[in-house]
């Protein structure tokens, strides 16, 4: 369940741990956007930047508006477009390129090519390419995590153990079995591994693409990194922080979904050292 | 009743003949396993001993079909050996178990593999856990086992195949030595009640002498049988019975003279 090392520990004291953390560091940045009107000392950076009771109060308005919430479903539904298509085509072909040397031989090395280009770079290529600015975006965002799980899978596989598709051979296993019950699982770690990178790497993706896209028709609701952009052109800071803060709840419980996914689905790797 | 069947006969007569192989690392080539030959006869136990890394563990690969042997002619009961079969299995050195696999799901993988009864392979799979003590790690995963169970759950795997062979290439390494001599005590009773041909890899001479019928002294690389001991002790065998008995000590000093020999 935990780390060897503190397997002594119950789990909830991670979690009280990391509340403290969070607690300490909101109250750290009271004080700090404070000091300058309670002392008159501006702390360089952090007395420019709003305070988190006016976030907090910023975020009160906001909640109750429609735009915002719009703007968190947008997001969201351009990183599950992307990303399940990722996962789809990034998890199958990385599987074939593990199985079959002759497509991997062949095709790789367009991968490798590819690869390096930074998702943004393809912006202008997806606004020609597609039809709509929604797919546009979503692929882009594709993109970014495309690579990472492919990747991952590929190598992967390239490290299963030898001696376990032996074994298994010796055993009677066909192509068929060996792929299911050997090459799959063997994979499936650095499977989950590229897909929670990749899923990091979408919201990176997914924001930069928003700012560039220009957002929606309506102002406020063209996703969460519209409206990033969006607040500071109306130079309204508080809003600003209130957006990148969602985009990093955001990102945290999308990257925790991933892990909580790839848990479920490896319950080998729970099983303790005893 | 009149021509015995080929069940009925007693099988896994193993030959190796003129065996030359040669393992492609490095430009010079220098073969493994040169000009060597042995036979097994069938539901014998034979060890193997010589010095690490002279080429014991390619005879034992190439034995359960894992590549070709380059020159020389491997064969079971008459059908050279040209793959992998579930009739030759091996124990790979440390653990081979699939780690996603309880330890049941690891037993059960032969016949489920090859689409046999689930319900009849699954009674024999618990009959085999009860008999290496491990019937209440059924549904534990390899990660949660002991080395020593690790090792008892392969045994299990493989003999719920019934091989006609049985491959170890040194099964107890990487074990605490109290396992390691635990293990070697339950092994050999497990071999003397389900005897199947088997040969039986290893670097420690006390091991060797304690589980074969015979023991082949192998040389450093290229590697070839260079002494063939007869061991002629009484079974059940105890490592505390071995070292008392005089004429185990002789053929041990033997095979150990043999050893040293070989690597001058």
């Amino acid at each position: 369940m935990s780390s060897l090392a503190f397997a002594t520990e119950p789990r909830s004291t991670g979690a009280r741990r990391g509340a403290v953390g969070i607690l300490v560091a909101v109250l750290l940045w009271e004080v700090a956007t404070r000091l300058d009107e309670w002392i008159g000392l501006a702390v360089p950076f952090v007395a420019r930047l709003p305070s988190p009771t006016e976030v907090v109060v910023d975020l009160g308005g906001l909640v109750s508006s429609p735009g915002y919430w719009n703007s968190w479903s947008l997001s969201l539904q351009r990183v599950a477009l992307g990303f399940t298509v990722a996962l789809l085509l990034g998890g199958g072909l990385g599987l074939l390129m593990a199985t079959r040397p002759l497509v991997k031989q062949t095709f790789y090395p367009v991968l490798e090519t590819l690869r390096p280009i930074p998702p943004l770079a393809w912006v202008p290529l997806a606004i020609i390419f597609w039809p709509t600015q929604e797919l546009s975006i979503a692929f882009v965002t594709f993109l970014g995590a495309f690579f990472p799980i492919i990747v991952n899978t590929v190598s992967g596989a390239d490290e299963i153990d030898p001696r376990y598709l032996w074994a298994a051979r010796s055993m009677g296993a066909n192509r068929r079995v060996l792929f299911r019950r050997v090459i799959l699982p063997a994979t499936l770690p650095s499977l989950v591994t590229g897909a929670s990178v990749g899923m990091g790497i979408t919201w990176e993706v997914v924001v930069a693409a928003e700012l560039i896209s220009g957002g929606g028709q309506g102002g406020g609701d063209g996703g969460l990194g519209f409206l990033v952009w969006n607040a500071y052109q109306g130079g309204d800071l508080p809003r600003v922080v209130v957006a990148m803060i969602s985009l990093g709840i955001a990102g945290y419980v999308a990257s925790a979904l991933v892990r909580y996914v790839g848990d479920r689905l490896m319950p080998w790797k729970q099983a303790a050292v005893s | 009743m009149t021509t015995p069947g080929p069940t009925s006969a007693p099988r896994g007569a193993t030959t190796v003949e003129r065996l030359t192989h040669r393992v492609d690392t490095g430009a010079d080539g220098a073969p493994v396993v040169q000009d060597c030959s042995f036979a097994l006869a069938p539901g014998e136990i034979v060890a193997m001993i010589g010095p690490s890394g002279c080429g014991k563990s390619t005879i034992g690969h190439l034995l359960a079909g894992y590549g070709r042997p380059q020159a020389g002619r491997i064969a079971v009961d008459g059908r050279p050996v040209t793959g992998p079969s579930a009739e030759r299995l091996l124990l790979f050195q440390e653990n081979a178990l699939l780690p996603w696999l309880t330890t049941l799901g690891n037993i059960l993988f032969g016949p489920r593999a090859r689409g046999e009864s689930v319900a009849e392979s699954t009674a024999v799979a618990h009959a085999l856990l009860a008999r290496m003590g491990l019937s209440e790690f059924a549904d534990r995963y390899p990660a949660e086992l002991s080395g020593g169970m690790r090792r008892r759950a392969e045994l299990a795997r493989a003999l719920i195949n019934d091989p006609v062979v049985l491959i170890l290439d040194e099964p107890f390494r990487g074990l605490d030595a109290m396992t390691r001599e635990l293990m070697q005590e339950f092994t050999a009773e497990l071999l003397a009640e389900r005897r199947r041909t088997t040969l039986f890899i290893t670097t420690d001479i006390d091991e060797a002498f304690l589980m074969a019928d015979r023991v082949l002294v192998m040389s450093n690389q290229p590697t070839r049988v260079l002494e063939d001991i007869t061991v002629d002790l009484p079974r059940p065998r105890l490592r505390s019975d071995l070292l008392a008995d005089e004429r185990s000590q002789q053929a041990k000093r033997h095979a150990l003279d043999v050893l040293t020999g070989a690597r001058v």
